[in-house]
């Protein structure tokens, strides 16, 4: 199985806090693999830092084989990172800002094409791609920001809390694409604190709490190791096990 | 290089929104329209003649023949037999600006070569330009007094004697000499035409720099404000093309603003303030300034060019920075402001005094700040000082490269995301 993603001893430290104390996990390719914890828990951190946006202070994280500490810009080409609390150019429309995006990524206007292509049958936004983005709903925006994180098929897909703030169909739509995604190649490391989300989605998964993982695994393998009915008793026991 | 061009493309599409274009249309229209209407109202009181009214409680002969003498200038209505009190609300009712009242016993004590005290009041009716126009009034009026009595006199007591050789025995042919040569022109015309040279340009810095950093700040901020900042830094991006990018954008649409601007600016002085000097004096008066050796080489300007420059590039730096400190627009006036007030002390400064006359410690503070050296250069240029030139430039290039490398590092670093001031922070 191909490892897409390996990260080791991750680190993060700000001034007074430890965000992330030594985290270790990896994603193999065609599975999503989720973060799960509560809010604070380090998962955005560690998140940023795998999509090299934020310096590790100590750890290690490969990309596709790549160190990340050095081959930042290479790997950048062949992952994508949705932040939880994303936008796009208000002053941009749709089709505007997926064509910017595209062209960041290629320099062949016939590839740029299909990438916004492939971005309006994942955002189903049709007509309303030439409004510009400020008219859009959240749902909209949100669909379009996701497309545009996975419009040009990248290796890894990372993404924080991406049915954040969503009404129910429109998370739904959205955990859909995910799923589909994942069936053309694109491997997807997510975070979450909606438990039913991840029972849904992960094919694998960590319990983050406090900086530190937990536990992993699958999300069968968890629920009968602490014999849970569902991960939020899974996330109970673990953390009266850890005061304990 | 493609893809800074292509986050250029971005830049300049974000620049563009009705926000920003319809001040660049109207204003330069508001600006002419404003400084047609103050031309006009200037050129109506300019020719039309403003009255004045005459209380003669002398009623002498002489007395009788000043009305003749205001009729060079004015649209006098004469009075007699009226208090001071009764002749100022006919000046007022007629919106005349002075009232002259000779006293009684004038023409006695003129003729016995003895001074008389005329009372002079001036009517102001109301405030404006044009009222501004008829402010010289008054000192007109007893001029015009004064010169007939003078020629009068002249030929009752002098008879035959030229009466303007003895108001002006000697006439002014004037002559400037500056920095070693001479020129054929009074101090006065050189120094307004030097000061309407070196305050223009100024201006126009002052006005490049206001816009550019306001851009550069509301497109940093609005990048954090839309949340599109760690989607940008996320992609396959240089982030020094981030920087760049932004710089150019704002830059280029700071010289646009300011080119519009200043053409709105420059038909409403000519309106409100008459400045426009017609190009046959201005080409004599240049031709004169040449010989002087005080006009600006195209050397001069490329020095003059690189300076603006390097401001320009500093104060974007500058302000770039800072709007990573917040991360919403109602913050942005929190670091902005203190940066303002850099910017407006040596330009206030420079327009109203020489720099070089401050104290040390006041002067060598405001060398410190990298702007100062590009509004004190057309001075510079003009009076020769070229060494203050080169250390300035050379000056301004250290702080454009420490600016450019303190932004890079911030970029290229966790601080993008980190950096932050709280200003909402309740105490």
């Amino acid at each position: 199985m191909i490892q897409v993603l390996k990260v080791e001893n991750l680190v993060k430290k700000y001034k007074k806090t430890e965000a992330v104390k030594g985290i270790s996990f990896e994603v193999n390719e065609g599975e999503i693999f989720a973060l799960v914890g509560p809010n604070g828990a380090g998962k955005s951190t560690a998140l940023k830092m795998i999509a090299t946006i934020l310096t590790p202070t100590s750890g290690k994280i490969t990309v596709l084989g790549l160190d990340a500490s050095e081959k930042a810009g290479e790997i950048r080409q062949h992952m994508s990172y949705l932040p939880e609390e994303a936008g796009a150019y208000k002053n941009l429309t749709g089709r505007q800002y997926l064509e910017f995006m595209a062209e960041v990524f290629y320099a062949d206007k016939i590839e740029r094409k299909k990438a916004v292509a492939f971005a309006g049958e994942i955002n189903g936004l049709g007509e309303r791609l030439k409004d510009k983005v400020q008219t859009y709903s959240k749902g909209m925006a949100r669909k379009l920001l996701l497309s545009r994180a996975v419009m040009t098929k990248p290796r890894l897909a990372i993404m924080d809390e991406p049915t954040s703030g969503l009404d129910v169909l429109n998370a739904v739509e959205i955990r859909n694409t995910l799923r589909k995604l994942v069936s053309e190649g694109v491997s997807i490391l997510l975070s979450s604190h909606n438990m039913l989300e991840i029972e849904y989605l992960s094919d694998r998964m960590a319990i983050i709490n406090k900086g530190v993982i937990m536990d992993s695994g699958t999300v069968a393998g968890l629920k009968s190791k602490y014999s849970a009915a569902n991960l939020e008793e899974v996330f109970v026991k673990l953390n009266e096990k850890a005061a304990a | 290089m493609r893809k800074f061009f292509v986050l250029f493309k971005k830049e300049v599409r974000e620049l563009l929104t009705p926000a920003m274009i319809l001040p660049l249309i109207l204003m330069p229209v508001l600006f002419n329209v404003v400084g047609r209407i103050a031309l006009s109202e200037k050129g109506k009181s300019e020719a039309e003649r403003p009255g004045i009214i005459l209380l003669d409680l002398d009623e002498s002969k002489m007395s009788k023949e000043l009305p003749r003498a205001l009729e060079r200038e004015f649209e006098p209505v004469y009075l007699t037999g009226l208090t001071d009190e009764e002749a100022l609300e006919t000046a007022r009712r007629e919106e005349a600006p002075v009232l002259l009242v000779i006293p009684s016993g004038f023409e006695k004590k003129i003729k016995g070569l003895n001074q008389e005290a005329a009372r002079v009041y001036s009517v102001i009716n109301n405030v404006s330009v044009k009222s501004a126009t008829k402010s010289s009034s008054a000192a007109r009026a007893l001029n015009l007094v004064n010169n007939y009595l003078k020629e009068n006199l002249v030929s009752v007591k002098f008879p035959g004697l030229n009466a303007d050789f003895l108001k002006n025995p000697v006439t002014r042919d004037d002559y400037t000499s500056m920095g070693g040569k001479t020129a054929h022109i009074g101090m006065a015309q050189v120094i307004g035409f030097i000061t309407s040279q070196t305050i223009f340009i100024p201006i126009v810095l002052f006005m490049v720099i206001i816009f550019a950093s306001q851009t550069i700040v509301s497109s940093v901020v609005s990048e954090k404000e839309n949340k599109t900042f760690e989607t940008l830094l996320s992609l396959p991006i240089n982030r020094n093309s981030i920087v760049f990018a932004k710089l150019l954008s704002a830059a280029l649409f700071s010289l646009l603003s300011t080119w519009v601007y200043m053409i709105g600016f420059k038909s409403f002085m000519a309106g409100a303030a008459g400045a426009a000097v017609s190009s046959s004096s201005g080409g004599m008066i240049a031709g004169e300034l040449a010989a002087l050796g005080a006009t600006i080489s195209p050397y001069g300007y490329s020095l003059l060019g690189l300076s603006l420059f390097l401001s320009i590039i500093c104060a974007l730096l500058i302000v770039l920075v800072l709007g990573l400190l917040v991360d919403n627009t109602k913050s942005v006036q929190a670091v902005i402001t203190p940066f303002m007030m850099v910017v407006i002390l040596p330009y206030l400064l420079v327009t109203i005094s020489d720099i070089n006359s401050l104290g040390p410690v006041f002067r060598y503070g405001l060398y410190a700040i990298p702007f100062t050296h590009s509004f004190t250069v057309s001075q510079n240029l003009l009076s020769g000082k070229y060494e203050l030139i080169y250390f300035g430039l050379l000056y301004q290039a250290v702080i454009a490269l420490l600016c450019t490398a303190a932004a890079t590092k911030i970029f290229s670093s966790d601080a993008i995301l980190t950096l932050k001031f709280n200003f909402g922070k309740k105490l």
